[in-house]
């Protein structure tokens, strides 16, 4: 007797996925640009110096591959974008640092600057400062950034959680349908790997699903309605399903449905076995 | 013809729910087992259909020793019995349309015969309108009736039924008592339960009281 394979129940962990994992990443997506404009643009650099050429180098430095919109107000310079650490390339520009902190650029260079702070993905790099403003603004950085990352963590845990939440429920149907069947009188079932198969398939195609609406509408959002998303570009790098290169974005989606899948298949088997 | 024989079964050591039984029941005809709650009314209706093993004792259908009967055997045997059981839901995943021709497909029956089944039994029922409905969709009443429906869209030769009309109104529920006993005419045996008598002046249903484990009486 043939088991239905119903497209609508693979498109309720579709959205329903969606719908979670896309809320709370648009809350953490807003914690960060309330931030960002109430405390400081994603890279900045403050500089006491007055000097027109060195403000000028900085800004030759920063405006290259890894920043863009960079600008001078009130004699400090804005540098908005991302990047890594050792892209920074950054000459001894203060001479007097209260913390100094040396980093290396791609050219092993050594690289002083004042205080490197993360907020979210972005990279924040004093050059120099009043202390006051170091102090409040770390404080905010990190508490903020943690914030972020735990919102991030949490969205991740409740689509895996809301995942196998339904494919119990999956699970769940197909034993009703299989108890209802054999109650009908049906004596010839596809075999219980079959069904297995099936099962994972189905988580399969909604993780694909769910990853490449996620994926999708960020970058839309990115395009049309937040101008200032681009770390989430970084953080969506990681699992770009449109990369072909990103093999381990489709190993851990394999492994992730793999494991939910044979963990349920257990359990399928073992509630078979009982009926 | 169904003849039960020293029926007893227990689902804890020494703690039967019934302690032999015995029952005769005719060929074509409307039985009713009624009883207060948690009496075996069920119990027995599931025995009889095959789907649980009593502890002891036989039940005969025909010529078939049900308890001798074993998977698959039990199972084609199962597909000339309409059921209707709180344990056997429509599957909540497919539409009217598909849970009534489940019984059908099991059957082999054609595509083109099974739509011709369903319409007619769904105009039957006055429920045309429904057929590509899902069963969240519809009221108690209608999804009893669908599970009425598909007890018996497939010919069976017996109807066991618990508590068929608990979700539908009086007036309903004397049109399907006359569609079931059309079908009691044709030799379909109806084994009901239910708390009360259904119509005590219709002297063609058999009523047997469910007094204890181990009494029931014809109440006619």
């Amino acid at each position: 007797m043939k088991i239905k394979v119903s497209s609508h129940r693979v498109i309720n962990i579709f959205f329903t996925n969606c719908i979670f994992y896309f809320t709370l990443l648009l809350i953490s997506n807003l914690i960060n640009f309330y931030s960002i404009n109430n405390w400081s643009p994603e890279i900045t650099i403050y500089t006491k110096s007055s000097d027109e050429k060195e403000i000028r180098s900085v800004i030759e430095l920063l405006s290259g591959k890894n920043f863009n919109d960079v600008h001078i107000l009130d004699k400090k310079v804005y540098a908005k974008g991302f990047t890594e650490q050792s892209e920074l390339e950054i000459d001894n520009l203060i001479e007097s640092l209260p913390t100094p902190i040396v980093i290396k650029n791609i050219k092993h260079n050594d690289i002083t600057v004042i205080k490197k702070l993360f907020l979210g993905n972005n990279f924040i790099v004093a050059i120099d400062a009043d202390e006051d403003y170091l102090k409040d603004s770390k404080f905010v950085s990190l508490s903020l950034t943690f914030f972020y990352y735990m919102v991030l963590f949490f969205s991740f845990v409740v689509f895996c959680f809301n995942s196998y939440g339904f494919s119990n429920e999956i699970v769940q149907t197909r034993i009703n349908e299989i108890k209802v069947l054999s109650i009908l009188g049906a004596t010839n079932f596809y075999s219980q790997k079959f069904i297995v198969l099936i099962l994972m398939l189905e988580l399969f195609v909604a993780f694909i699903l769910s990853i490449t609406f996620i994926n999708s509408t960020v970058l839309i959002l990115k395009k049309y309605l937040l101008n200032r998303v681009e770390y989430f570009n970084l953080f969506l790098s990681e699992i770009d399903i449109f990369d072909t290169s990103n093999i381990y974005f489709y190993l851990s989606i394999i492994i992730f449905s793999f494991i939910i899948g044979s963990t349920l298949s257990l359990k399928l088997n073992k509630k078979i076995l009982a009926l | 013809m169904i003849t039960v024989k020293n029926l007893s079964i227990s689902y804890q050591q020494n703690h039967y729910i019934l302690e032999n039984i015995n029952l005769n029941i005719k060929k074509g005809s409307f039985n009713v087992f009624i009883g207060e709650t948690g009496i075996g009314k069920t119990t027995l209706l599931k025995i009889i259909s095959g789907l649980i093993k009593p502890n002891k004792g036989e039940i005969m259908i025909g010529d078939q020793n049900l308890s001798k009967l074993s998977h698959p055997y039990l199972s084609i045997f199962r597909r000339g019995i309409g059921l209707i059981l709180e344990e056997f839901p429509l599957l909540q995943d497919y539409t009217i349309y598909e849970n009534l021709s489940l019984p059908l497909k099991i059957s082999n029956l054609k595509k083109k015969n099974i739509t011709k089944k369903i319409n007619y039994f769904l105009k039957l029922f006055n429920m045309t309108s429904m057929v590509n409905r899902f069963p969240k969709q519809l009221s108690q009443g209608e999804n009893q009736k669908i599970h009425i429906i598909r007890a018996i869209i497939n010919n069976p030769f017996l109807l066991v039924a618990d508590e068929p009309f608990s979700n539908i109104d009086t007036e309903e529920s004397i049109k399907i008592i006359q569609i079931l006993q059309s079908l009691q005419r044709k030799g379909l045996t109806l084994l009901t339960t239910s708390h009360e008598k259904y119509d005590p002046s219709n002297k063609n249903v058999i009523y047997f009281k469910i007094f204890n484990k181990n009494s029931i009486k014809n109440e006619n």
